[in-house]
């Protein structure tokens, strides 16, 4: 190893904030390793799969990932990684489901015992929001984070989260509004599974929206007329619910065109709300830059839909790539290492926030 | 390795000749609606090998098949309610639906959770052959794993090695397809937890009955229920359990109880997350209110896995969504301190709401 090599921080990150049993390798802003439990094949050795959401699973998956994660970073760096290797280990402590989170903080402080190691507590929302600073392991990414200039304005879209965050620097947050019922990503599923289109079908009524016109019904757009920049999506769930409802009541199924336009009318309705926010946003902190974070930012038409704005006012806007969008344990890392340069860590008392919010410390 | 190609007079004898290669347990590239897929026998287990070695996939990723229609399906996997109405409005086209397994075609071909993805092409050379062969066969594009959708079949031959061509013994050539995206996948197997059904809650005294107007209402009828049960907190603890469909308001009721207890969190959606925690102090008693959502999960054991039982505490208020099917489980870990109130909520039309709010039978 080099000099600059040693300097470099190895960073551990562990995310079980709800289904997925994520663990990461970060050098720096690098992502080694990132390994979720979910994209992996783990039926080998545990004779079958089972979703995560019980403290059971990920307690049976969690070592296997950890092993996984310090094999595919060794690969990297060209020798053989254990956790001794590790400058610090950050862990998730909120927001999420409280017995997938304590998993991963009782292993995180069992390591840290065992090997001396420095804990760092991370915010899941943080890790959404920094998630496009990722560098891959050829140290390539969206944005370098050296290059960030401020305030940026954060958009965090997910299954679970709909927020918006202004950012004075890295740690330097402001939660500006957040989705008052569901979540965008939960709307997309949600209405899938009206239209018929299975669980979860968030991507599936996006396939289907491509072959739709969205003139032949419209669906409203909640909050667009309210001053704040909070979300909401019930209100355009219950439209499509109750146009299916009304639709299919007499036992018809819906015809394939039915199903295409409403797809298309819903998503056009969900991103307008995004726009419309997001504008509003813009316009009253007059951010430098936009970083979007969360599943929902993989979907083509919404990336679309909000570059439109930051065309419009002439700024950047940065998304994660379709691995970093979800949960995943490089985020957690990545947070954790810019934690650490900062001497941000905790103790080894921490505890679980299921509902944590990301405000300034 | 054999080529045809295909046009309108020679169409019967493609398909005698496709049939007699697939009876074989050969493996046969074939022109879709979509791009070019392979096919071999889904019922012949050393066909599947050929397959899988072709693919290049790694084992224990699930392969479609595909079948001639809704009652050949049948055959292969049981088909619930949303998917025969997927098969009705959507096959033949380019949507694989997802069931559960009968346990018929080779287990190479089956998903880790026992599911099969089934698709109609829309191409009616190809269901005519599956028509007469009279078995599914597999219906995975022609590509290995992880390179370029084939529209020709000179895409075919630039991405694979001379071991993979060796393995082709039939190739249907139709000249260049249209570039049709791939099949959209539609899981139909992760939504039993989701139907509820009426009936299967046992209801006491009907406490309110009432028209509920706008969301402001709604918070307003949670307020009312605890403003009746804010007393008992101290010595019991409290289950809301919700029969309502989607979008009919359960979040706006939460919020109402919410306030009423003195929480100043925003109130929302636990679907994701699947139970949120609030905790409470007021004069009369102090807790959490625990905010549960089972719509996305698949089964009762599902739920169980989340350990309800640590939160039957005195001062908690357990407000759970789509809890239909988990009355029983609810019961299992309920002691004499815990009370029971069920809320129906239903569509009266778009912004009108009719709520039901009864006890449970045997309590108070």
């Amino acid at each position: 190893m080099t000099k600059t090599e040693q300097t470099k921080k190895l960073i551990l990150g562990i995310d079980t904030s709800c289904d997925e049993t994520s663990v990461a390798i970060t050098q720096n802003d690098r992502i080694l390793a990132n390994v979720i439990s979910s994209q992996v094949e783990l039926h080998k050795k545990y004779g079958g799969v089972v979703p995560a959401i019980a403290k059971r699973e990920h307690e049976a998956k969690i070592d296997f990932v950890i092993m996984e994660a310090l094999k595919n970073a060794g690969r990297q760096l060209d020798k053989k990684l254990t956790i001794k290797d590790m400058d610090a280990i950050a862990v998730t402590y909120g927001p999420g489901l409280a017995i997938a989170l304590e998993v991963g903080i009782k292993r995180a402080k069992e390591m840290c015992i065992e090997f001396d190691k420095k804990l760092i507590a991370v915010n899941h929302m943080e890790g959404h929001l920094l998630s496009s600073l990722g560098l891959n392991s050829k140290e390539n990414g969206e944005i370098n984070y050296r290059d960030l200039k401020y305030p940026v304005m954060g958009l965090l879209i997910s299954g679970g989260h709909t927020q918006l965050i202004l950012m004075k620097g890295i740690g330097e947050y402001e939660l500006l509004g957040e989705t008052l019922d569901d979540a965008v990503g939960e709307a997309y599923d949600k209405t899938a599974r009206m239209l018929g289109l299975g669980y979860p079908g968030g991507s599936v009524l996006t396939e289907m929206a491509k072959k739709g016109d969205e003139t032949t019904v419209t669906f409203p757009i909640p909050m667009a007329k309210n001053p704040s920049l909070d979300f909401s999506f019930s209100g355009l769930k219950t439209a499509v619910y109750y146009t299916v409802k009304k639709l299919t009541e007499d036992g018809t199924t819906l015809t394939k065109e039915q199903v295409y336009n409403f797809s298309r009318s819903f998503e056009v309705s969900a991103i307008s709300q995004l726009q419309i926010k997001l504008e509003k946003a813009i316009k009253k902190y007059n951010p430098k830059m936009i970083l979007v974070g969360g599943g929902v930012s993989a979907s083509a038409k919404v990336r679309m839909g909000l570059r439109k704005i930051a065309k419009k006012y002439d700024l950047k806007i940065y998304f994660p790539t379709k691995k970093l969008s979800t949960d995943n344990g490089a985020m957690i890392a990545l947070v954790g290492y810019f934690k650490s340069l900062r001497k941000e860590f905790s103790s080894l008392e921490l505890d679980r926030e299921p509902n944590a919010v990301l405000v300034s410390k | 390795m054999e080529i045809i190609q295909v046009d309108q007079k020679n169409i019967d004898e493609v398909i005698l000749a496709t049939t007699r290669v697939l009876r074989a347990g050969g493996l046969v590239i074939y022109p879709t609606e979509t791009c070019y897929g392979v096919g071999v026998n889904a019922l012949d287990k050393t066909a599947v090998k050929k397959l899988i070695e072709y693919k290049k996939r790694p084992e224990g990723k699930a392969i479609s098949i595909a079948v001639s229609g809704i009652e050949m399906a049948q055959k292969y996997v049981e088909l619930n309610e949303s998917a025969k109405n997927i098969y009705k409005t959507f096959l033949p086209g380019p949507v694989t639906v997802i069931s559960k397994d009968l346990g018929r075609v080779e287990k190479d071909l089956v998903s880790e959770e026992g599911t099969l993805g089934v698709r109609v092409p829309k191409y009616e050379l190809i269901t005519d052959i599956i028509k007469n062969c009279d078995f599914p066969i597999t219906a995975t594009s022609a590509n290995s794993s992880g390179k370029k959708t084939p529209y020709k079949i000179s895409d075919i031959f630039e991405n694979i090695s001379q071991k993979q061509k060796d393995l082709i013994d039939l190739i249907i050539d139709a000249g260049e397809l249209p570039h049709n995206p791939p099949s959209t996948v539609i899981d139909t197997t992760k939504e039993e937890m989701k139907v509820l059904r009426r009936g299967d809650i046992k209801v006491g005294r009907l406490l309110v009955d009432s028209i509920i107007k706008t969301d402001v209402e709604m918070q307003e009828a949670g307020v009312e229920l605890i403003k009746k049960y804010k007393n008992l907190l101290k010595e019991n603890c409290l289950i809301i359990m919700f029969n309502a469909e989607l979008g009919a308001g359960k979040t706006q009721f939460v919020k109402g109880v919410a306030k009423e207890i003195g929480i100043k969190n925003n109130i929302n959606s636990p679907t994701f997350i699947l139970i949120k925690e609030y905790p409470y102090t007021n004069s009369e008693s102090k807790g959490e209110l625990i905010h549960i959502d089972a719509w996305r999960l698949e089964s009762v054991e599902e739920l169980k896995k989340l350990e309800l039982e640590n939160y039957i505490k005195n001062g908690n208020i357990l407000a759970v969504e789509w809890a239909g099917r988990a009355q029983e489980y609810l019961d299992e870990i309920s002691d004499t301190k815990v009370l029971k109130v069920y809320v129906e909520i239903n569509y009266i039309d778009l912004n009108t709401r009719s709520i039901k709010i009864y006890d449970q039978d045997g309590t108070n």
